[in-house]
């Protein structure tokens, strides 16, 4: 336990006294920081989270990519090539996927690596993601990458050549990426496409794992971060490789931990089988009705 | 040099931190409606007494001393002067003189206090008016200590971090608190996240009659306040439970991963109405105490916290700040400014005085009471016990109307 601030790298950050988080501290910016997560007592038991396992793998397109927790990393073209290696070398080796708009240079991570239908042949990449009608029979899984919107029109046109979605909130789109996940889980469902269809979504607003885990818990198979690994790598731009891969991994590790925390502090021994659109191990605290209706969730209170 | 602070938003602002400061040095009411509720966000500061809003003052009773303020627990087996207890704080995460301070003034008030996980220091067991606590680790628990208190607490989970154990970081496992814990000196003493023999309704309730046996005492049962809140304390008093206390989101902590402690929890004065209504309905509410924890900061919350169905509240952060916590959110760390949360060494620089810290608890509960006899009698109520489920008296400025009705108040017209 970090009892002592930088003992040990990737522990989760261990604080004291009374919350000073949103809603009622901080004033709450996004929908989730008006969303709590349940934690188990006596009439069912928690997992420690410490001692016990947590599986916190995650399956995408039926089974066909594996992911080791669900997070998914998007690297922007404007990041220093050395940089960019460090950060898919983490994630390859962690087993995470990295979405990057051009692949060249890092051919070798390719099994990592989510990237352009235009790469298509030019190396083995785990999958491709673009504009739905990019779609390009490939053999591979394609992922529709999509804004942050509830209008839906676009899916069913191209429901049979995708094998999962991709909200990314930094395309822009109008609505919360909250309303967007839960009501799309919902879409896919009805098509009866569910388990085979999978949902990513995410981008500048996922702050750490808190997010990650009420996103996933809404509907989403793995989050995608973006900013929030920028920023946190910042001071390292300028670095060499293997610097900004070790502070990468270590805070995927770290993420990792604190999924498995509140996992465990829901009773959850198993992310992607019980969390994955797992509405019910989520309160809402003040949300409006209309609201709380398209996320469905209960309000704090309702049994 | 200047005071270590907390950058960033607060609740425990320098108006609370003031107000509770005035209580602890002279023991006089300082304000009858508490005045910091208009500087933070929670739903507790969204809801008014409709007397305060009238400024209705029905005058009926002769003076605010006649007003009882008394409560009883575990069927008149224990009974309190004024409905205060004192959160439970374990000897290790608080450095042992503030252990000792609140148990005296525990004895000095005739309030009760609860003593933590970490096993009791000589100087707490000889004090009377304390509970112990059984928590998943069982540290420093036998049968003389389960012996020693008017009462057992269960603990369940805390509003800090439900369903995670208790955590005391290795750099506070002095010798003297591995003595006490029985652990290694420098090793991180986390607490398991469930009982290992608690697994359902049923094992409590095996649990509570064991512990009854043994020791013929009133059991209560600690829970951090989650999802399914009604339904646990219905369990926890058809299992023959005492009494519960439900710890909220916001509720101090020695250590707690920060994740956790932020997202887990919901909190309690969402609870308190929600759980007194399921336990009158089941027929249950008679004889079993609902304690109410978590950002506990005025005498003002007290009263609608016990108006919203709690028989009495938990005081553990402001009862740190009367004895001089500054709310610098380093107690993990073991060098607390304010000499409460600091290492445990055996020839320590500074040290607080016990005499000093004991008065100004003292004095805290006092100017409390004190205080919460004037709204009593403002509200034309003549004791704590009849203010108890009165959800007519208060209303509701912008809260979300739905939440409300979940709760049972009316919004203000």
């Amino acid at each position: 336990m970090a009892g002592v601030v930088g003992r040990q790298p990737a522990e989760p950050p261990i604080v004291s006294m009374g919350s000073t988080g949103p809603p009622y501290v901080e004033e709450p910016f996004f929908i989730r920081d008006h969303i709590v997560i349940d934690g188990a007592q006596v009439t069912r038991p928690s997992i420690d989270p410490y001692r016990e396992p947590v599986e916190s793998h995650v399956y995408l397109c039926g089974g066909r990519l594996r992911l080791s927790m669900p997070v998914v990393v998007k690297l922007g073209h404007h990041l220093s090539n050395s940089f960019r290696e460090g950060v898919v070398r983490a994630c390859y080796c962690m087993g995470v996927l990295v979405m990057i708009d051009n692949p060249t240079g890092l051919e070798k991570y390719g099994e990592g690596l989510l990237t352009e239908p235009a790469y298509v042949g030019d190396g083995v990449y785990a999958g491709y993601y673009g504009e739905p009608s990019r779609c390009r029979e490939s053999g591979k899984p394609f992922f529709a990458h999509v804004g942050a919107s509830t209008d839906f029109l676009w899916l069913g046109p191209v429901l049979e050549h995708v094998s999962g979605i991709v909200v990314d909130e930094d395309l822009g789109g109008v609505d919360d990426v909250e309303v967007v996940v839960s009501l799309l889980d919902r879409e896919l469902r009805r098509h009866g496409v569910r388990n085979s269809v999978s949902l990513v979504a995410g981008g500048w607003s996922v702050r750490g794992a808190d997010d990650v885990f009420k996103l996933v818990a809404l509907g989403a198979d793995a989050v995608m971060l973006s900013t929030c690994v920028e920023k946190t790598l910042e001071p390292l731009l300028t670095h060499d490789t293997s610097h900004v891969r070790e502070k990468m991994e270590n805070l995927l590790l770290g993420l990792q931990r604190e999924i498995k925390l509140l996992a465990g502090a829901a009773g959850v021994s198993n992310i992607f089988n019980t969390i994955v659109g797992n509405r019910e191990l989520l309160r809402a605290v003040e949300l409006p009705r209309d609201i709380r209706a398209l996320l469905s969730i209960k309000l704090a209170g309702e049994g | 040099m200047p005071v270590p602070r907390q950058d960033g938003p607060e609740f425990w602002n320098s108006t609370r931190i003031e107000h509770i400061r005035q209580l602890a040095r002279f023991g006089e009411p300082v304000w009858v409606w508490d005045r910091a509720k208009y500087s933070s966000r929670r739903l507790l500061d969204r809801l008014f007494f409709r007397a305060e809003l009238e400024e209705d003052v029905s005058g009926s009773l002769a003076s605010a001393e006649e007003i009882d303020t008394s409560v009883s627990m575990a069927g008149g087996e224990i009974s309190l002067t004024t409905p205060i207890y004192l959160g439970d704080m374990s000897f290790g995460a608080l450095s042992g003189v503030p252990n000792i301070a609140l148990a005296r003034a525990a004895d000095l008030t005739g309030i009760l206090t609860g003593t933590g996980e970490g096993g009791l220091h000589p100087e707490v067991r000889k004090c009377r008016r304390i509970t112990v606590q059984w928590a998943s680790a069982r540290f420093g628990v036998d049968i003389d200590v389960l012996n020693t208190g008017m009462g057992i607490v269960i603990k369940i989970g805390q509003g800090a971090k439900p369903g995670i154990g208790g955590h005391l970081p290795g750099v506070k496992v002095s010798r003297l608190i591995s003595e006490t814990r029985r652990i290694p000196v420098g090793v991180d003493a986390i607490s398991p996240a469930p009982h290992h023999d608690i697994y359902s309704i049923e094992d409590l309730g095996q649990r509570i009659m064991a512990l009854k046996e043994a020791t013929g005492k009133p059991v209560f049962v600690k829970v951090g306040v989650t999802n399914y809140i009604g339904y646990i304390a219905c369990g926890v008093a058809r299992m023959g439970a005492d009494g519960i206390i439900m710890d909220g989101q916001g509720a101090g902590t020695g250590a707690a991963p920060e994740v956790v402690r932020n997202n887990v929890g919901l909190p309690v004065e969402i609870a308190v109405p929600v759980v007194d209504e399921m336990l009158r309905r089941e027929g249950l509410r008679e004889g079993f105490s609902v304690v109410a924890a978590g950002r506990v900061s005025s005498a003002e919350d007290t009263a609608k916290l016990i108006a919203l169905g709690a028989d009495l509240v938990s005081l553990g952060t402001a009862s740190l700040i009367a004895m001089g916590c500054i709310m610098v959110h380093k107690c993990h760390l073991g060098f607390c400014p304010a000499v409460l949360t600091n290492k445990i060494e055996e020839n320590p620089v500074k040290l607080l005085s016990l005499e000093t810290a004991t008065k100004w608890v003292v004095n805290m509960v006092k100017g409390w009471t004190a205080e919460l006899k004037l709204i009593l009698e403002r509200l034309g109520v003549e004791s704590v016990r009849e203010l108890c489920g009165r959800r007519d008296l208060l209303v509701a400025r912008g809260v979300e109307p739905s939440q409300l009705s979940v709760m049972g108040v009316k919004t203000s017209a």
